[in-house]
């Protein structure tokens, strides 16, 4: 045993071993619920289970919690398909259609549109894409993600192994539903320089609006209720977009409502923690706001049939 | 799969607990190598083991062939040349050759287009025909008589710490090895850890954390920022490149060092290089002495005059370009280091810059022509880099560095530290190796264990060896 502790390359693996567990167990968590690997993978491998299913990008899945709308829409069964860095694209709308159950009574869509979602840029590093294909390509992908072993910078791991404190706070817990709750503090506006350049040669793609405007109108043929929503961004973001990414809010919302649609307009604010991503408060808000829109919307066409 | 992988760690753990039992006996040492490194490479895809089996038969026969008949070595000789180039040639050039066919026929004025074959590059192709090659060529040379051991051949072959990305190992230099079980000293399973760790730490913490960075900015619109962006893009491209080669070679030859074969080096601090001749006697080794031995040599060499020397030497210089890459970025990248060469041979500019302070400006100067020449080396295409180069020397609004590629501080630390030490320190520090040794040997564990850990925590996102691709 002693003659194993003097070899230079136990010892090693034994230091490390301890250096590693020591910085694991002292490193407070950031999430929570079900593991970030099983959130993905159970997301990508949804299949004609809901009755609402909620699509796009990141604002989507962190915005919009199931649990939160079914308090008002309690006959439905649904959930959040959104994915980080989504572009619209045939292949995803379609993947977004499967996850409804086709012998639900009501069937409902709700379209996320953020302006980046429409960019060829979006549409080629499509984090739908890269997620579906890590599901399909390797179990041991998801298995290797654990919070405590996760990569940190430089900086967080000097002040951890120096005792001092971090100076964000951030708590992110992941739902079965697709959704995402995320605290952060302090707020972080630095993200939004990275959208300056973002619509720089990637402007909002006619073909892209095409190929949402045919799906909408082929789901409404189909008996499905589509709506469609922008969710709600700092002032400075939004400004941001309207100037920079060719979306042409008004005509775009034209279309949809000419092929059967309906627009859910945001009109009350909403607190980010980074320009464009609802905290966990703000996102239980406009999920309620969603979900009480849509109700109101289904209880108008009840009206109406019955008139 | 990947060295730096869930899958290849518990690979790892299999093999190396299996090997100390089944290294005893030549046939069963043999064939536990070569199983374990087809489920390596199969792991990709088991398709690509059909390749490596089919050319490593040809030449393992042809290479008896040589041997026993004399008169026909020539025949066998080429069959094994065809079966190894053909394959590259089919997997790794036919689309580049059709697309330039179809470019032609456009400019002939033709409207007919040759289809594509969009084959799958096997992984490692580039690396294994080389290697098989310099076998049957040995043979033919009298320079090494052919095994007769199928399972010996292939485990030659097939090793798999070197298979996929080198260094590429001559049969001279590891069947002999191979023969035999010598023990592995305590003193040797620790300058392999050494390598190992240092190999994982520059491939994780520098190349995987530099990667996205880089590829951000060759995938951006900022192709045209002048000043300082794209100098500090190809600084971060020149770490990431030799951190995951170099990265990847420490590895292999840790490894194969755990396992008692002792694999030749394969980079020798080619940053801290004065002029391309030390440069390349310094980066991938393996593939530069390959080529100076099977290509520039046999070609003539040196031995038929200055004029003709710089001839083969350009024609060497391109091919090794076109080994790395299809593509017309790659051939003006071995061009331009041939231009480089030429002007050293004849201005021998190297030799003025080479001792006392004037030293690290050599090491900068050419630095910077190396970086020129990565810029051919990871553009996308051939306008694409030239708009980098235009953009890198246009100074039209100074020396700005306000767009400068966002990097975090922590990491723009360690890149730091690794510039000065892979330009200028490491050199002054291993002369220094005799007394840092003695005095360090102590502190040595906890050194290499902080990288241990520095690799768990500091990890960047990158993946995939950029050598794999070749």
């Amino acid at each position: 045993m002693i003659s194993l502790l003097k070899n230079q390359v136990v010892q090693t693996l034994v230091l490390a071993a301890i250096g590693i567990t020591a910085i694991a167990l002292c490193r407070q968590p950031t999430q929570f619920g079900m593991s970030e690997a099983n959130f993905w993978s159970e997301k990508s491998s949804w299949h004609q289970e809901a009755s609402m299913v909620i699509g796009g990008d990141s604002r989507v899945y962190r915005g919009v919690s199931p649990t939160v709308m079914a308090k008002t829409l309690k006959t439905h069964q649904i959930k959040n398909f959104g994915f980080a860095g989504l572009g619209y694209s045939p292949e995803y709308l379609t993947r977004l259609s499967n996850v409804l159950d086709p012998d639900a009574d009501e069937k409902i869509i709700v379209l996320g549109i953020s302006p980046n979602s429409l960019t060829p840029k979006a549409a080629e590093t499509n984090g739908f894409v890269r997620i579906e294909e890590i599901s399909e390509e390797h179990p041991l992908a998801f298995i290797s993600s654990n919070e405590k072993l996760s990569p940190m910078k430089l900086g967080s791991l000097a002040r951890l192994v120096l005792g001092r404190k971090q100076p964000t706070f951030t708590r992110e817990e992941f739902f079965a539903t697709g959704y995402m709750a995320v605290q952060q503090r302090p707020r972080d506006l630095s993200g939004l320089n990275r959208y300056k350049k973002i619509f720089e040669n990637n402007q909002v793609a006619d073909t892209i609006q095409t190929d949402i405007i045919r799906f909408i109108q082929q789901q409404t043929e189909q008996g499905v209720q589509v709506f469609v929503t922008r969710p709600p961004v700092a002032d400075e973001m939004l400004a941001l977009e309207n100037e920079k990414s060719g979306f042409d809010e008004l005509t775009f919302y034209s279309a949809v409502e000419s092929v059967g649609g309906e627009i859910i307009r945001v009109k009350s604010k909403f607190e980010t923690y980074d320009g464009h991503h609802l905290d966990r408060d703000s996102s239980e808000a406009y999920s309620e706001f969603l979900a009480t829109a849509i109700n109101d919307f289904a209880k108008h066409k009840r009206t109406e049939s019955a008139n | 799969m990947f060295f730096n992988s869930l899958d290849f760690l518990i690979f790892g753990a299999i093999f190396f607990g299996l090997w100390p039992l089944l290294r005893k006996d030549p046939n069963c040492r043999w064939a536990f190598l070569v199983v374990a490194s087809f489920i390596f490479y199969g792991w990709w895809d088991f398709r690509f083991l059909l390749l490596i089996v089919a050319s490593g038969l040809i030449d393992f026969f042809a290479a008896l062939m040589i041997d026993k008949s004399r008169s026909n070595a020539k025949l066998f000789l080429i069959l094994s040349l065809c079966t190894n180039i053909g394959l590259l040639a089919t997997f790794k050039y036919l689309d580049f050759f059709t697309a330039n066919i179809n470019t032609i026929l456009t400019l002939a004025g033709d409207t007919r287009t040759l289809p594509l074959a969009e084959l799958i590059l096997p992984v490692g192709i580039s690396f294994y025909t080389f290697q098989s090659m310099s076998y049957t060529i040995d043979v033919y040379r009298n320079e090494l008589k052919p095994t007769r051991n199928l399972l010996h051949f292939f485990a030659y072959l097939s090793m798999f710490p070197q298979l996929v990305a080198g260094p590429i190992v001559r049969a001279s230099v590891l069947l002999p090895q191979l023969e035999k079980a010598e023990p592995i000293s305590t003193t040797d399973q620790w300058k392999a850890m050494k390598l190992i760790v240092r190999g994982y730490f520059k491939k994780m913490v520098v190349a995987d954390a530099v990667a996205p960075i880089v590829d951000s900015a060759f995938t951006s619109s900022e192709m045209s920022t002048p000043g300082l962006f794209w100098w500090a893009v190809m600084i971060l491209f020149a770490l990431q490149i030799y951190c995951d080669f170099s990265g990847y070679s420490d590895i292999a030859i840790g490894l194969g060092a755990w396992m008692g074969y002792q694999f030749p080096l394969n980079f020798n601090h080619p940053y801290s290089s004065i002029g391309f001749r030390e440069f390349w006697s310094r980066w991938h080794i393996s593939l530069s002495t390959w080529f100076r031995d099977y290509v520039y040599i046999p070609l003539g060499g040196s031995r038929k005059g200055k004029f003709l020397a710089h001839v083969f030497m350009w024609i060497t210089m391109v091919t090794s370009g076109f080994w790395h890459g299809a593509a017309w970025t790659f051939i003006v990248w071995g061009t331009f280091h041939a231009a480089m060469l030429s002007i050293e041979r004849f201005s021998n500019w190297p030799s003025a810059l080479s001792r006392g302070p004037v030293r690290a400006v050599g090491v900068v100067i050419t630095f910077a022509l190396v970086l020129v020449s990565w810029v051919f080396f990871r553009a996308e295409n051939m306008p694409q880099a030239m708009l980098i180069l235009q953009s890198m020397f246009n100074f039209s609004e100074g020396i700005s560095i306000q767009n400068l590629p966002s990097i975090d501080k922590g990491l723009a630390l360690i890149v730091g530290v690794m510039l000065i030490w892979h330009l200028f320190a490491c050199r002054v520090v291993e002369s220094l190796a005799w007394v840092t040794d003695k005095t360090l040997r102590p502190f040595q564990p906890v050194f290499y264990a902080t990288l241990i850990v520095l690799c768990i925590f500091l990890r960047g996102t990158g993946q995939a060896f950029v050598y794999f691709q070749f």
